[in-house]
């Protein structure tokens, strides 16, 4: 039952953050499978998003769940009658997180960028 | 936030719903990524294969490494694989390390608990092939204090949800080779990592002692706290399968569940070695892990990404223990051989007795 002679004078706490100087780390954040960076950079967020979103869905079924137990059901939630000021706030966040989400799809490229000096050897 | 959500069967809930969800996403863009998303990346490698007028049987990796690897398809492919896996350690990773006061302080209070015992000895020197990422996983086995919670959490989306209650394990243990005369007192589950199988046989064989031995101090402490969470007597220890202690001839099982295949050829050849020396005469080695001493595939494409395992997996040695025969390795330390039943998943169960 007990934690041997060997290891009671280690801090135990630190111990195992001790990486010996010749460990291989994998340094996976810098692979690149794309000729660009950026693109391997983009595509990890979309998933990260994906998980986000799932993430928030679930907790969202496990809610409907819990409420369900305290006398809400699914059907009160999907009969739920929005007023006019709940359809005009909603519509509003609608439209912001639609443009957080895809206003990069409307970008053309070509930055306007002549307010720059380009001659000027930084 | 830290909650206790209490257990399933066997194992405690993250103490989190939204680390259970990112774990559930990840499980189900894993299998995504393996299936449908594998079909087009596959295609296009056969389309390159053609346009390069190579022939699959002959034809070098070298030969098509560099287009199979710049094809936006194909490395779609892998970014996906990549990413989701980085985000399942992460996610857990990142739970554990804001509320590491917490847990630091939870492992602290079980390491003296029974039943069983922990011995952890973290000045010891390291083998060379343990120090890496196996995986990817931040800090290996070895060099980040919650690997044990990190490797559990994580893989249970590699074994696809199938193994959460430790079933994997369980069917190991059921089907366990054991001595002809029938006397199993000790056994020991060597590279045991966070112990499901080491408690799996201690369940199983409840009049046995089981001793659970990995080099990763980190992995021992999650499976001992595991361990007397479930009631399960255990004894772990942070040791080498090399350098065990144990005294000649003392053991009458030996186990070891996908160890092989992480470690370096000599290494294997001296972990091999020390079985021997601790088992009994007429003791058993039971090993499962992967087929061994097969031909190289001729599929270009999974050539391909078994390159890809080997070099962004960080998965060092199992391609070096895939090409020789793991029965010879067992044999030519002076073992009688056999091929077991193939366990879940049609992995490979290697039998070696000491001659009595």
């Amino acid at each position: 039952m007990s934690v041997t002679e060997a290891s009671r004078d280690t801090d135990a706490e630190t111990g195992f953050v001790s990486a010996e100087d010749d460990f291989i780390f994998a340094d996976s954040d810098n692979i690149s499978l794309f000729p660009e960076q950026v693109v391997d950079n983009l595509m990890h967020v979309v998933v990260a998003l994906g998980a986000e979103m799932w993430t928030m869905r679930r907790r969202l079924m496990v809610t409907e769940k819990v409420l369900e137990k305290v006398g809400v059901s699914s059907a009160d939630i999907e009969q739920y009658q929005p007023s006019e000021e709940d359809l005009a706030a909603w519509a509003e966040e609608r439209d912001i997180f639609i443009k957080r989400t895809f206003g990069a799809l409307e970008r053309r490229g070509g930055a306007n960028v002549k307010q720059m000096d380009f001659s000027r050897n930084m | 936030m830290l909650t206790d959500r209490g257990f399933s069967k066997r194992n405690r809930r993250v103490r989190s719903l939204d680390v259970e969800s990112y774990s559930d996403f990840v499980l189900g863009f894993r299998n995504w990524t393996y299936n449908d998303l594998d079909k087009p990346a596959r295609e296009r490698a056969d389309e390159i294969m053609t346009d390069l007028r190579l022939n699959a049987e002959d034809a070098p990796l070298d030969a098509f490494r560099d287009q199979f690897h710049d094809d936006p398809v194909i490395a779609t492919r892998i970014r996906a694989w990549l990413s989701s896996q980085q985000l399942m350690w992460q996610n857990v990773l990142d739970h554990y390390e804001q509320h590491k006061d917490f847990y630091h302080a939870d492992m602290q209070d079980v390491d003296d608990k029974g039943p069983g015992t922990l011995e952890l000895n973290t000045g010891m020197d390291m083998p060379d092939y343990v120090k890496h990422e196996i995986h990817i996983q931040p800090g290996g086995y070895t060099g980040n204090d919650f690997a044990g919670p990190l490797y559990h959490y994580g893989t249970n989306t590699f074994y696809k949800g199938q193994n959460n209650e430790d079933e994997f394990q369980f069917g190991i243990a059921e089907t366990l080779a054991k001595p002809r005369d029938g006397k199993i007192e000790r056994i020991v589950d060597i590279g045991c990592g966070i112990g499901r199988l080491s408690v799996a046989l201690a369940e199983t064989f409840p009049d046995a002692e089981v001793w659970g031995l990995d080099v990763g101090g980190p992995l021992v402490r999650y499976a001992h706290r595991r361990a007397v969470e479930l009631g399960t007597p255990v004894h772990f220890a942070q040791r080498l399968a090399e350098d065990t202690k144990f005294e000649d001839n003392s053991i009458d099982i030996v186990a070891a569940y996908i160890l092989f295949h992480e470690v370096s050829e000599q290494g294997a050849k001296d972990i091999v070695k020390e079985v021997f020396r601790i088992l009994r005469p007429g003791g058993v080695f039971d090993v499962t892990d992967f087929h061994t001493g097969r031909a190289r595939s001729n599929d270009p494409y999974r050539r391909f990404m078994g390159w890809i395992d080997h070099v962004y997996n960080a998965e060092r040695w199992s391609h070096q223990f895939g090409q020789k025969d793991f029965l010879d390795t067992l044999r030519e330390a002076g073992f009688e051989v056999e091929k077991g039943e193939n366990r879940h998943w049609g992995i490979a169960c290697y039998i070696a007795r000491k001659p009595e």
